[in-house]
């Protein structure tokens, strides 16, 4: 009798203890799913932050690459046209300038290098060479003002995670990334 | 006793499935993050390699500086090895005598990035550089090294890796290995000597045009577009025909200036017709002009009271030494060049004054170059000097006087620049009062062509000024500075 009296007593849930039990559980797993979802958005969206400025960083060094051993440069709305002198031959090798006119030129006519968006990717173009800068960057938003003797460029992006989701222009202003670059081949003459 | 053992047994064990997979979520956030950071210590690097080959191209020109200002300390630490090590010094040449090196100090410094930095810098003045009044340019290579924090691992996108290259192990230019990772970048720049004759009108202490009806503008010798034939043209002239001084005040007078007037800190009056920018940020290095060491050519006269002819010739200039030049009446001067009017080339050193009046005239010859230095005063008026060439063919240098402690002649020379034939050529006399005296601006015979540096330079009387652009190619050399820059980004 004691041992079956011991097995009731073990074995014994009621229905309303196995309710609470499950209700308990459920809120716990709810909990529980709610937080992993939130931090796996939150984890995506850093993800994204960190890549977004990494491309930005790398869109920046290329076109301020460029634009320092710019000859001319030409803006547009979100395109850049940059003349370089022609400075390789066609061996890959660096040729030996010229004095012309005052100047020291290299080769005969300037290389063209552009930067545009094409679709939600963003490329550098040189002759017919395509070099693919930055992909999935729809929410990306190239500026570029000429200062004359120097060019500023600004790379925007729209974060994930927004406080202010529908003013864009606003939430833009937190990733604005500015360089300006002087055009160190201006100063001929 | 067995149930209660396997039930612990599940909760260990789902307590290291979990541990487990919290750990692989940290170790897979931890890489991204380490990438990333070692990312942005990686690009620090790269950026800090490119302010060291900028540094670099100054060291160079400021060696090419003191070719000028302190030529004795010029290229002295350079080496004629590119391998730093086998350090041959050389202290009378420079890189006319070919490619010249040198490894900067180490710059040590705190922050993201490399804390090492230091630049390699190759010199040389190929034949192909020196420009047709027969100056020399510089080539300038300059590789800026900066080490690479964290390890031997490259971080970054296959494309950053395309525009950013790291060396970890081996130089990836030279080939030999490597016991730290670096970042380097190697810039092209060609630099190019600066003639004395950058603006049209320069004062050192002021400029004092008095009339509303003085032009300065300018024109381009070198190009059709802005000249016809290699001469001024009212139609195609261009706005860079400046005026500036070091000091504070320009009196623009009213008169038409296409082009900028610039002060040091001051202020120009009367500036309505200014065309360009009035600017108070001006100051340009004045150098003294040192009498040449003149070893006279035989049989050539020691005095020029008369009518006389001297001969220039190709190659080396003619070396004349005269007390003085004085020629009144008719009388002239004649520098006769090869008549066919290839370049030929005299100098002229004058002791003494230079004075003419009534109807004498000094006569410059085609294809003649003439740079006359002066001591003592000059007045020029009589028919002037007649030059048919460029304004750089003939130019006239005012030497060096004595100075008080704050630079300021002690006595400054007098120089009066007039004439009835105008004046075509150049003068650089910063220890000179120059007075220029005009002869109407209708008339481009009786107008002055040209660059003008004095202590102090006044215009009296109308007259126009025209400034050729392709001067700051020529006259002696007062500074150096990069005219073409490039990334080499093999």
């Amino acid at each position: 009798m004691k041992q079956l009296t011991s097995i009731q007593r073990i074995g014994g849930w009621t229905l309303t203890e196995l309710m609470m039990a499950a209700g308990i559980s459920g809120v716990l797993v709810t909990g529980l799913l709610v937080g992993a979802a939130s931090i796996q958005r939150s984890y995506f969206a850093s993800r994204h932050h960190v890549d977004s400025q990494a491309q930005q960083m790398r869109m920046m060094d290329f076109m301020n690459l460029d634009l320092r051993r710019a000859l001319s440069v030409t803006t547009e709305s979100e395109k850049l046209v940059v003349r370089i002198p022609d400075f390789y031959g066609n061996d890959g090798a660096p040729r030996d300038p010229q004095i012309v006119r005052g100047q020291a030129i290299y080769g005969t006519t300037p290389r063209t290098v552009e930067y545009y968006r094409e679709g939600s990717a963003i490329f550098r173009k040189e002759g017919d060479v395509r070099t693919e800068l930055a992909t999935e960057v729809s929410d990306f938003k190239l500026a570029f003002k000429d200062l004359g003797q120097s060019i500023m460029v600004s790379v925007t992006f729209l974060p994930k995670f927004q406080f202010s989701g529908s003013k864009a222009e606003s939430v833009r202003e937190g990733t604005a990334t500015f360089s300006t670059t002087l055009l160190r081949n201006k100063r001929q003459g | 006793m067995r149930s209660k053992s396997n039930n612990l047994g599940s909760i260990l064990v789902m307590a290291l499935f979990f541990t487990a997979i919290l750990a692989m979520a940290g170790a897979i956030t931890f890489g991204v993050i380490q990438n990333r950071y070692r990312q942005v210590h990686q690009t620090a690097s790269w950026q800090e390699a490119l302010l060291a080959a900028e540094a670099g191209i100054d060291i160079a020109v400021n060696e090419m500086r003191k070719q000028l200002f302190d030529p004795d300390n010029a290229w002295k630490s350079w080496s004629k090895a590119a391998d730093p090590e086998g350090t041959e010094q050389i202290t009378e040449a420079n890189p006319t005598d070919g490619e010249v090196y040198y490894t900067s100090n180490v710059l040590l410094r705190k922050g993201e990035g490399g804390q090492r930095s230091y630049s390699k810098i190759a010199v040389d003045a190929p034949p192909f550089l020196i420009d047709r009044s027969g100056e020399q340019w510089y080539r300038v290579r300059s590789l800026g090294v900066a080490e690479v924090p964290g390890g031997a691992v490259a971080a970054g996108d296959k494309v950053d890796l395309r525009l950013r290259k790291f060396e970890h192990r081996v130089d990836r230019r030279t080939g030999e290995a490597l016991s730290k990772s670096q970042a380097t970048r190697l810039i092209e720049a060609i630099v190019k000597p600066v003639g004395t004759f950058r603006v049209a009108l320069f004062g050192a202490r002021t400029i004092n045009l008095n009339n509303h009806n003085i032009e300065v503008d300018s024109y381009d010798s070198r190009d059709d577009d802005k000249s016809t034939n290699g001469f001024y043209d009212p139609n195609k002239r261009t706005e860079n025909g400046d005026v500036a001084t070091n000091g504070t005040l320009i009196q623009a007078g009213d008169a038409h200036i296409y082009g900028d007037a610039a002060t040091n800190g001051g202020t120009v009056l009367d500036s309505s017709n200014v065309t360009g920018e009035i600017r108070n940020d001006f100051y340009q290095e004045l150098f003294a002009v040192n009498r040449p060491k003149v070893n006279p050519d035989p049989f050539t006269p020691s005095t020029i009271k008369g009518t006389e002819t001297i001969l220039a010739k190709p190659g080396q200039p003619s070396q004349y030494l005269f007390n003085e030049i004085n020629l009144s009446g008719s009388e002239t001067l004649k520098i006769e060049g090869s008549g066919d009017g290839t370049p030929t080339y005299a100098q002229i050193v004058v002791t003494g004054d230079i004075s003419m009046s009534g109807q004498a005239k000094i006569e410059v010859g085609e294809g003649v170059y003439l740079r006359i230095f002066v001591a003592g005063n000059v007045d020029i008026t009589g028919n002037g000097i007649n030059n048919p060439n460029s304004p750089l063919n003939l130019q006239l240098y005012g030497l060096d006087r004595p100075t008080n402690p704050d630079g300021s002649p002690q006595s400054p020379g007098e120089m009066k620049i007039g004439g009835n034939g105008g004046f075509r050529g150049t003068v650089y006399a910063p220890m000179y009062d120059v007075e220029m005296v005009g002869g109407g601006t209708t008339n481009p015979d009786k107008s002055v062509y040209g660059a003008f540096v004095g202590w102090t330079v006044r215009m009296t009387g109308v007259q126009a000024v025209h400034y050729d652009e392709a001067l700051t190619d020529g006259g002696l050399v007062a500074d150096y500075k990069v005219v073409s820059w490039f990334e080499d980004v093999r």
